[in-house]
């Protein structure tokens, strides 16, 4: 065996870098030099003592800070969606033209100083997140929460529910990254409607839009808009029954 | 939505804000150096790609935004803080572990900058040579002759002090962490 032992070998055998071969050859040398074999110990000792005083638990992140961590997650899973599929551009397009062409009454219910145009990021996040719930539902693995807590979501997304009619059993609740920060998605058995998502997310602007239809493939969504929020509630039964639940529940909402 | 663990910025919290504390030498301007590179970070998110794991592209943020936009502002002038403000009486409860503990952080935290943030990575991250190189953007090299120079300096000035007592306390340290 080689008694070449480097100051490097002997800092990686601290760190635990040693390749095994080369691990023998250090414990060999360290075990015939009682004084490096010291010094080793106290490179250690010093490592141990800065790891438990440096790496202990630290107060609660402040605020501002956790924010700013959530909206990098965000950007960054976007990002990461957006990359994986590509085809989010087409589908983006496609919603586009459905809502400019597929409003039922030909008319577009918008008030505020000027038509406030529905970002598709927002109607890609709400498909998105009704297709992940169908998936999730399929999969006994997935936990699902069923409380309903208008209270507890808004402390925690400030987002704010509306109130569901009362035939409506909410089967799960789940909180989305979206463009816009946190998103909230309840999937609904409605009975007549057959299984709904209720989607609501942060928007930049702030004016109210009337419930507005787009359709996707066999998915048709009705958005509006209250204040800085958006709703969207997404089912596969099209049409009226939809409509007039997602008017029931805007009209509910002050 | 698994793949929104892949990029987990919130779990990484703490894993940076110590970082950040170690290189400023404050909680206080650590909490505003995480969150300006946090910032930072949202900015420039297609670089992401090219660096590989996402823990070493945060931490080698955190560590430019100290290095460009930090140390200019006279970090030196708050050394005098560091001290106070780290407190490991909570970590060891007898007296001689906790003045020995106190001795090499004291000895840690007077190292140059550059000899802090690589002992720091390796150490208290227990991040590998190779990542801790990525995230200071040195070569391994440098990266070895850093971590031998910061170990060097606390080996040197605790050498030769120690009393019966304090070894063994020391010693009680290590072998607490084995149990």
């Amino acid at each position: 065996m080689t008694s070449l032992v480097s100051e490097n070998d002997l800092n990686s055998y601290v760190d635990g870098e040693l390749e095994p071969a080369r691990l023998l050859v250090v414990e060999d040398y360290l075990a015939r030099n009682p004084q490096v074999a010291a010094r080793v110990m106290a490179d250690l000792r010093s490592r141990d003592v800065l790891r438990m005083a440096l790496g202990t638990a630290l107060r609660r992140a402040p605020r501002q800070t956790v924010d700013a961590a959530g909206r990098l997650e965000t950007g960054m899973f976007w990002r990461g969606m957006i990359m994986r599929f590509r085809k989010v551009a087409a589908v983006g397009f496609l919603i586009a033209v459905g809502w400019f062409a597929h409003d039922e009454s030909g008319l577009l219910h918008i008030s505020g100083s000027e038509a406030a145009p529905v970002p598709p990021a927002f109607l890609e996040d709400a498909l998105q997140a009704h297709r992940t719930e169908i998936i999730r539902s399929r999969m006994a693995s997935q936990s699902h929460s069923q409380s309903y807590d208008r209270d507890e979501i808004f402390a925690s997304t400030r987002i704010e529910m509306p109130s569901l009619p009362p035939a409506w059993q909410v089967t799960d609740v789940q909180v989305f990254p979206s463009h816009q920060g946190a998103s909230v998605e309840a999937a609904v058995q409605t009975g007549s409607l057959g299984r709904v998502s209720l989607f609501a997310a942060h928007v930049d602007n702030n004016v109210t839009i009337q419930p507005t239809m787009t359709r996707n493939g066999n998915d048709t969504t009705f958005y509006w808009q209250k204040g800085s929020l958006l709703f969207a509630i997404t089912g596969e039964k099209a049409g009226r029954p939809l409509r007039r639940a997602a008017h029931a529940i805007f009209d509910t909402m002050r | 939505m698994a793949d929104s663990n892949s990029f987990d910025v919130v779990g990484l919290l703490d894993p940076l804000r110590r970082y950040a504390r170690s290189l400023t030498r404050s909680e206080a301007q650590a909490e505003d150096l995480v969150h300006d590179a946090l910032v930072k970070a949202y900015e420039k998110q297609e670089g992401y790609r090219s660096v590989g794991s996402l823990r070493t592209w945060l931490f080698s943020i955190v560590h430019n935004v100290f290095v460009d936009d930090w140390r200019r502002k006279g970090a030196e002038a708050r050394r005098a803080e560091a001290h106070a403000a780290l407190s490991v009486e909570a970590v060891v409860e007898d007296q001689d572990s906790r003045l020995r503990l106190k001795q090499i952080l004291d000895l840690f935290l007077a190292l140059p900058d550059e000899q802090r943030a690589a002992l720091h990575l390796v150490a208290v991250e227990e991040m590998s040579y190779q990542d801790a190189a990525a995230t200071l953007g040195i070569p391994m090299g440098t990266l070895m002759s850093r971590l031998s120079r910061a170990r060097a300096a606390i080996r040197g000035i605790e050498s030769g002090e120690e009393s019966p007592e304090v070894r063994r306390a020391a010693l009680r340290i290590i072998g607490g962490k084995d149990d």
